[in-house]
């Protein structure tokens, strides 16, 4: 159970003393959350805290030192013993098929340049899931209509605004169904005048039922759209609270001090 | 495109030497490039061998009764290749004297002299030097590999010896006062001071040189049938008919001989030779045979570079990966093997695979001959092949390293394997970044190929040679292999550049 919030059903997401090192470092230091099916979570907080460590170990691209993560039923765990190569591989087998249900959007615009709009939605169904063409095809149309994109389905990334890249991204990810979307700043590198357009495919997605966790700078998206936010520091959750309370009223003095910046 | 590479590897496996002797045929190795009047291209007929060497080792092999098939080698590399088994002898101005106290380290055996020739200097005719010894305190050009000129050299007072390559560069310098004197022996000599009026000879006779013939010191029956060739042809006057018409008969052999010194009248040979050089008149037979010569020395150069190529781009291609994406210790031996590679100029590995392989050959079954013997074309792809997956390996690691790695995390983010995210997201973006340095890495192999006339190919450059020292002409036929070399490359680099558009015009760096 993670402070303040209450389950009635169990959590799709389950989150247990989460240790990350990097070089003797303790990156995230014990994290412990949960995150019900269909919630909209903001996580924020300074540079270099901790929040895209924390996202990636969510879908298994790093390997965890020690603690438990578990997502729609697939279980990551890792005790400090049991470090040996046998258990990487193991660890890998897992993380590898835990991605299958969670969707990530990254920062940096990473669609496949050498690839249509449409070719980079189909790629993943066929390679991975093994679809069809016809079937990859209908399935990718049917994402890049839902993010506003049918229209110029072939077009290539550099024909793109970057607005229409991270939409494009979102649908990519869309298409292998995942349980699951994360997204690492996703409009930080992006013409501002271009930001909305993306924030509201993830609303679009939070009223259809999907599960997201959001690292942002965009306070005001936090307060309006999430269910609540998480102000994390030092590799810590140093406060969960519903969108209000953390606004108006900040339990602790850190959250206070970093939100002044932004009011 | 296929019915190309299907042509190109017919024209190859029809120019593969056959590697074992057949009953009948005398496997003769010679260097034509070494030139006028020993074997040299024809100047009429530019398709066929002549010289007055080519017509004793004719006479020898009519006597013997076999089919005479010629094999080119570098000067340098001809006892390399004898000793190898490329050809059972080498009739070519084999010293006996520099040879005789190597043969038995070297497992050869020297045939009785055939011909008897002198050292002779060359001046300008301009110079007051009577003779040798006013060359004194000189600069005096010899050949490389000519342990009699240069001993001549050191003989006299303060003369420094200056060597070249091959005679032409010596003449030129010659001419242009870089050097002051030219020591050949007596028939390149008086060719090429019949041909080219602004030098001289000098009339003394520096030093005797007697030619045999080389043959493996393992093949007794062989060196046994040319003796008595040798003696036969001598005693019917065959041998000495041919120095007479070649102009070349002189007091030394016929001593040797036991007969009496001839007339300079009969030299027909030597007159047909300088009478067409002078007279022209068969400069456009020769130039059109020239350009059917080159054009199939093209198809040589052509079809060794491109499989070598392919090889290479498959070769290196591995080789990157492992360097980019195996294990750390697989990760240091790609490093070593690029280093290795890389690290040793391309003409000596051609060397190590051509001619210091087959050394291992005693030590092994006898049924991994094949694979230590290697067929002269099979060496020079394997050795090209080599040398370019290095460079290759570089290119496409680079290649690798040039997609951001933001384009593998998502191709991972979205449930790949290590390896499809390879497959589909980050080689084909490779493709446009490494297709330009390979391509100029394909015109560079082209060239580098020149180097495999150094193991008995005869391809563009050493045709070149080859023709360009039966006439002396370096300039025309020059221009004429350039022009073939740039029409080899043009369409690789244009498809290049097409393909390179085409890619760029969708790809964005981020
Ligand atoms: N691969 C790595 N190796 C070593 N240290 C790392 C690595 N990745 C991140 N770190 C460190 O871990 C800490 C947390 O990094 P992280 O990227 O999670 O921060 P962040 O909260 O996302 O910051 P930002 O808002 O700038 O994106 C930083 O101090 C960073 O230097
Ligand atoms: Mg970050």
């Amino acid at each position: 159970m993670s402070m303040g919030i209450t389950h009635s059903v169990a959590p799709l997401i389950q989150v247990r003393n989460l240790v990350k090192n990097y070089h003797q470092e303790q990156i995230l230091k014990s994290i412990d959350v949960s995150i019900d099916e269909g919630d909209l979570v903001s996580i924020i907080g300074p540079s270099g805290c901790g929040k895209s460590t924390f996202l990636r170990c969510l879908n298994g691209m790093e390997i965890l030192d020690s603690g438990f993560i578990q997502i729609d039923g697939i279980t990551l765990a890792r005790s400090p013993k049991a470090k040996t190569d046998k258990s990487d591989a193991q660890f890998s087998n897992t993380a590898h098929a835990l991605r299958q249900h969670v969707g990530m959007v990254f920062q940096a615009l990473n669609l496949f340049p050498h690839k249509t709009l449409l070719q980079n939605v189909m790629l993943a169904p066929m390679v991975v899931q093994h679809k069809s063409y016809d079937e990859a095809e209908t399935i990718a149309l049917n994402f890049l209509d839902k993010v506003g994109l049918k229209s110029i389905a072939h077009r290539y990334p550099m024909q793109l605004s970057g607005g229409q890249q991270q939409r494009g991204a979102i649908a990519r990810a869309l298409a292998l169904s995942p349980k699951v979307m994360l997204y690492d700043e996703p409009t930080s590198a992006i013409d501002p005048t271009r930001v909305d357009e993306v924030l509201d495919v993830m609303r679009t997605l939070d009223q259809e039922g999907m599960t997201q966790i959001i690292v942002t700078h965009e306070m005001r998206f936090a307060k309006d759209a999430s269910d609540y936010i998480i102000y994390m520091e030092q590799g810590q959750f140093i406060e969960i609270s519903d969108e209000d309370e953390i606004f108006i009223n900040p339990k602790d003095e850190r959250t206070r001090q970093f939100l002044k910046k932004f009011m | 495109m296929k019915r190309i590479i299907q042509g190109i590897f017919i024209a190859l496996l029809l120019n593969l030497q056959i590697l074992h002797a057949e009953r009948g045929v005398l496997r003769w190795g010679g260097d034509a490039e070494s030139g006028v009047p020993q074997i040299f291209y024809d100047v009429k007929d530019s398709s066929k061998l002549t010289g007055f060497e080519y017509e004793i080792v004719k006479a020898i092999a009519d006597y013997l009764q076999r089919d005479l098939e010629f094999i080119q080698n570098d000067y340098e590399m001809l006892i390399p290749g004898l000793q190898r088994g490329q050809y059972d002898v080498v009739i070519n101005g084999m010293q006996r004297n520099s040879w005789v106290n190597k043969a038995q380290k070297a497992h050869i055996a020297l045939s009785e002299p055939y011909f008897i020739t002198t050292l002779t200097a060359t001046v300008r005719t301009s110079s007051r030097f009577l003779r040798f010894s006013d060359c004194a305190y000189c600069k005096i050009g010899i050949l490389k590999a000519t342990e009699h000129s240069s001993k001549a050299v050191k003989l006299l007072p303060g003369a420094q010896a200056v060597v070249y390559d091959d005679e032409a560069k010596a003449y030129d310098d010659l001419k242009h006062g870089r050097i002051d004197c030219v020591l050949l022996e007596y028939p390149e000599s008086f060719y090429y001071s019949l041909i080219d009026q602004s030098v001289r000879l000098l009339e003394d006779k520096i030093a005797q040189c007697p030619y045999c013939a080389v043959i493996r010191d393992n093949d007794p029956e062989l060196l046994k049938q040319i003796n008595e060739a040798i003696q036969v042809l001598k005693d019917r006057g065959t041998l000495q008919a041919i120095y007479e018409r070649w102009g070349l008969w002189n007091a030394e052999t016929a001593a040797y001989f036991k007969t009496a010194h001839a007339s300079f009248d009969k030299a027909t040979a030597l007159k047909s030779y300088t009478g067409s050089l002078q007279s022209g008149e068969n400069d456009d037979h020769f130039y059109l045979h020239a350009l059917s010569l080159f054009a199939q020395a093209a198809l040589i150069t052509l079809g060794i570079s491109f499989t070598a190529m392919l090889l290479a781009l498959l070769l290196g291609f591995g080789i990157a990966m492992m360097r980019t994406y195996a294990a750390t210790p697989l990760q240091k031996l790609a490093a070593v093997y690029i280093e290795i590679v890389r690290g040793i100029p391309l003409l000596v590995q051609l060397f190590i695979i051509f001619y210091g392989l087959p050394n291992l050959a005693p030590y092994l079954p006898k049924s991994f001959e094949p694979f230590v013997i290697l067929n002269p074309i099979i060496a020079a792809i394997i050795g090209l092949a080599i040398n370019y997956s290095a460079y290759a390996a570089e290119i496409f690691r680079s290649g690798f390293l040039s997609i951001p790695v933001g384009q593998m995390e998502a191709a991972r983010a979205l449930g790949m394997t290590h390896n499809q995210a390879l497959r589909y997201v980050v080689f084909p973006q490779t493709i446009r970044t490494v297709l330009p340095p390979i391509t100029n890495d394909f015109i560079m192999l082209m060239q580098d190929s020149s180097l495999v006339s150094m193991i008995t190919i005869i391809e563009l450059t050493r045709t070149y040679q080859l023709l360009a020292a039966s006439r002396f002409d370096y300039l025309w036929l020059g221009i004429l292999v350039g022009i073939f070399y740039l029409l080899l490359g043009l369409p690789f680099t244009r498809l290049s550049r097409f393909f390179e558009k085409k890619l760029t015009r969708r790809v964005q760096r981020y």
